[in-house]
């Protein structure tokens, strides 16, 4: 595994979310997160509402069915650039950014500043899930995955050789933070001749029924510690050194 | 690499679905999962209960569908049956569905004499459970999240596992 640090200059992340999942109070009415929309508009000037269909069908009955229902979910707001993203749902919150990584501090704080704001507007009957979810997507050469993965695709010597894709999902357990780790490995767009894209997606989170106003900055911390620990052990030295 | 022996709370191999991304590489990885399970749904031993489920769908679409004053089943409690199946398919045997008389989804296991357990799904995502196994009963009543209820695999791990 590779020594784990604390900042790669070049780090392979192409989105970082932090992801909130709640209880709704009964209500609650996502419309009303326009508020937010308007409050973070410097900062998130593009904005759009999310909707939920609903289709009726009954067997046997004649006529045409009824015409689908269509209700507001929630609003989706988008920095500038797109960049970040910030979701605010009934049944929960999402912060988004997107390529380019800056670090866990500024993504945790400005997802912990919107996340207060939703909070208090949706006041959220409690919590039901946090996660941190980092996805990293490495250019690597196909022939010698081995040195730069920890857990590289292995396969009988006897299969054919042309490999064009794989896909390994680990779901794993940290009692002593009370957290689960989805790390998932996966083959990913196209690359150059004798190259591979992997993407290595690690996902941390914490689920259970926790007070609505439980210190979410507390609790993130040791899910972001556990998805750094996880991205280090799962590439080489020799993979880290193209991110310093 | 020495993996821990996995708690008797099987999280179930597609669940949990990942937290919600927006970049290419997360669509992929959620494309590349999704194919996985469609792959499962083109098996008949693993989609049997799922079959069932569906063609409960088709049937029970309106009130009193079994003659009996039965509510149709609730769009939402078969959305969760569904996911549900889709997680237990691979560690568990599948269970008879059915649709109970308040319309919501339920399944029944038995896994031998004295050995069975009936749950039913909510519209809101509540699962109640009740069994025997031999002279101990088995209750409980979880909500469907992102992962099987713990308690639920608990009691179907015990049930699945004990021999007769």
């Amino acid at each position: 595994m590779a020594l784990p640090r604390t900042h790669l200059t070049n780090a392979p992340i192409v989105e970082a979310l932090v992801d909130v999942r709640v209880s709704p109070r009964p209500d609650v009415v996502p419309a009303e997160f326009q508020k937010l929309a308007v409050q973070f508009a410097t900062d998130f000037p593009l904005r759009a509402q999310q909707f939920e269909f609903q289709q009726t069908f009954q067997l046997g009955v004649g006529g045409s069915p009824p015409p689908p229902s269509q209700t507001i979910s929630g609003w989706m707001l988008r920095s500038e650039e797109r960049a970040a993203i910030a979701q605010f749902r009934a049944d929960g919150f999402t912060y988004n950014k997107l390529a380019p990584y800056t670090n866990w501090e500024e993504v945790s704080g400005e997802a912990l500043r919107l996340w207060r704001a939703y909070a208090a507007e949706a006041r959220p009957t409690e919590i039901t899930r946090l996660a941190v979810r980092y996805i990293n997507q490495l250019l690597l050469p196909l022939a010698d995955l081995k040195d730069y993965l920890e857990a590289p695709p292995a396969a009988p010597p006897q299969w054919p050789k042309a490999l064009e894709g794989f896909l390994f999902r680990w779901i794993l357990r940290d009692p002593a933070r009370d957290a689960r780790a989805v790390v998932t490995q996966t083959m990913g767009g196209p690359a150059g001749p004798g190259q591979v894209q992997v993407i290595l997606d690690v996902d941390v989170f914490r689920e259970g029924h926790f007070d609505a106003d439980l210190n979410v900055e507390d609790a993130l911390q040791p899910l972001g510690r556990l998805k750094n620990e996880v991205f280090f052990a799962s590439l080489t030295e020799k993979a880290i050194a193209q991110y310093l | 690499m020495t993996l821990a022996a996995p708690p008797p709370a099987h999280p179930g191999w597609i669940e949990p679905g990942p937290s919600r991304g927006h970049s290419k590489a997360a669509a992929l990885v959620a494309e590349q999962i999704a194919q996985i399970s469609r792959h499962w749904d083109g098996s008949r031993s693993l989609s049997a209960a799922l079959d069932e489920l569906d063609q409960l769908h088709g049937e029970a679409s309106h009130d009193n569908w079994d003659g009996h004053g039965g509510h149709a089943l609730d769009p939402a409690s078969y959305e969760h049956a569904r996911r549900l199946l889709r997680a237990l398919r691979l560690a568990y045997p599948s269970p008879e569905v059915s649709v109970d008389a308040d319309g919501e989804a339920a399944f029944d296991w038995v896994f031998g004499k004295g050995r069975r357990l009936a749950a039913s799904i909510g519209g809101d995502g509540r699962i109640t459970f009740a069994g025997i196994d031999g002279p101990r009963s088995l209750r409980g009543t979880d909500w469907l999240s992102d992962a099987i209820p713990e308690p639920l695999v608990f009691a179907l791990s015990k049930l699945a596992t004990r021999r007769s």
